[in-house]
């Protein structure tokens, strides 16, 4: 009925097992649901971690993912595999079905909701940026002057698949170079 | 390459190391079976003292803001460096990394956007590229 549904709108439907979801997302197609779940959230940058909306439909946030885009309607069909509704973003024009289909409407509902969240993620990121200094945290009693502060991540197969940032906390006078930055994008490598 | 942080961001990213007690002691990893999105390394330097904590994926709100704001560093850092040396030797080259300062700023994933600013200046005002 789905698929009849969207041929008669003509959405474009595409099909994706499980397993294929799965070794988008998580690396591995027997991952659990809970594995999903960490995963769409580290890869949508979200505050919490989203909910599996149907038992049945464990790709409700994946599928996108794993097609490339994250604002296409979702929804599953028949026992066992998961469509994709490709044709507009979330948002911009009714889902084109019909009302009887209810589960559909719920997993788009839950996807306004996460990407929601997102969505607000951005905008404290922003706000933040837009404090000023004195609005900011005060400072903690116990850091010392020369104190340092480095993140390093690595991760083969990025670009850059390398990098180290090492700022520094002494502020009086106010410093010319309070940070280095190091990457290594493949072969390339500059300190 | 050194380059600066504001005093603000200083602040706060120190601030939220303070949160993580400066590493000690804190297990930050999420511990379960998931892709791998990268090592991560914190590390606080005081002197003699050093400690660090590594993991892959954590769900450590502070650890989080922290990484959100080191990422987003290194992201504007990655613009500004790749921009400047195309600027030298291959100015059409540019287009693609504007566009990538633009959704970035656009979706407030760099942290000190104005930092680009005089860089992109300079573009405007170069009659050549």
């Amino acid at each position: 009925m789905i698929l009849l549904a969207a041929a008669q709108h003509g959405v474009l439907v595409y099909s994706y097992a499980p397993r294929e979801v799965k070794a988008s997302v998580a690396g591995h197609g027997h991952a659990g649901k809970q594995q999903m779940q960490l995963m769409v959230r580290a890869l949508l940058s979200m505050n919490e971690t989203p909910e599996p909306w149907m038992p049945r439909c464990l790709g409700g946030g994946p599928v996108p993912l794993a097609g490339g885009t994250v604002r296409r309607r979702v929804w599953a069909a028949g026992s066992g595999h998961i469509s994709e509704a490709a044709r507009a973003p979330l948002g911009n024009r009714s889902t084109g079905l019909p009302n009887e289909i209810d589960q559909p409407a719920q997993l788009v509902a839950g996807c306004r909701a996460s990407y929601r969240r997102d969505e607000d993620f951005l905008l404290r990121l922003f706000l933040l940026i837009a404090l000023p200094p004195w609005r900011l945290a005060p400072r903690s009693p116990s850091r010392s002057a020369d104190a340092k502060l480095t993140f390093r991540r690595v991760f083969k197969g990025s670009s850059p698949n390398f990098i180290e940032i090492t700022v520094r906390e002494d502020s009086m006078p106010p410093p010319m170079k309070s940070a280095s930055w190091t990457r290594t994008p493949g072969r390339c490598h500059s300190r | 390459m050194p380059f600066q942080v504001s005093a603000a961001w200083r602040t706060k990213m120190f601030d939220l190391a303070a949160q993580l007690k400066h590493f000690q002691g804190q297990d930050l990893d999420v511990h379960r079976k998931i892709a791998n999105l990268g090592e991560k390394t914190f590390r606080w330097e005081s002197g003699p003292k050093s400690t660090r904590q590594k993991f892959n994926y954590t769900l450590n709100s502070a650890a989080s803001q922290l990484l959100q704001i080191f990422e987003g560093l290194a992201r504007q850092q990655e613009h500004v460096d790749l921009i400047s040396r195309r600027n030298e030797i291959r100015r059409l080259g540019n287009q693609r990394r504007l566009a990538a300062i633009r959704i970035g700023s656009h979706r407030s994933l760099l942290p000190e956007p104005q930092r680009v600013l005089p860089m992109l200046d300079q573009i405007a005002g170069d009659s050549a590229s």
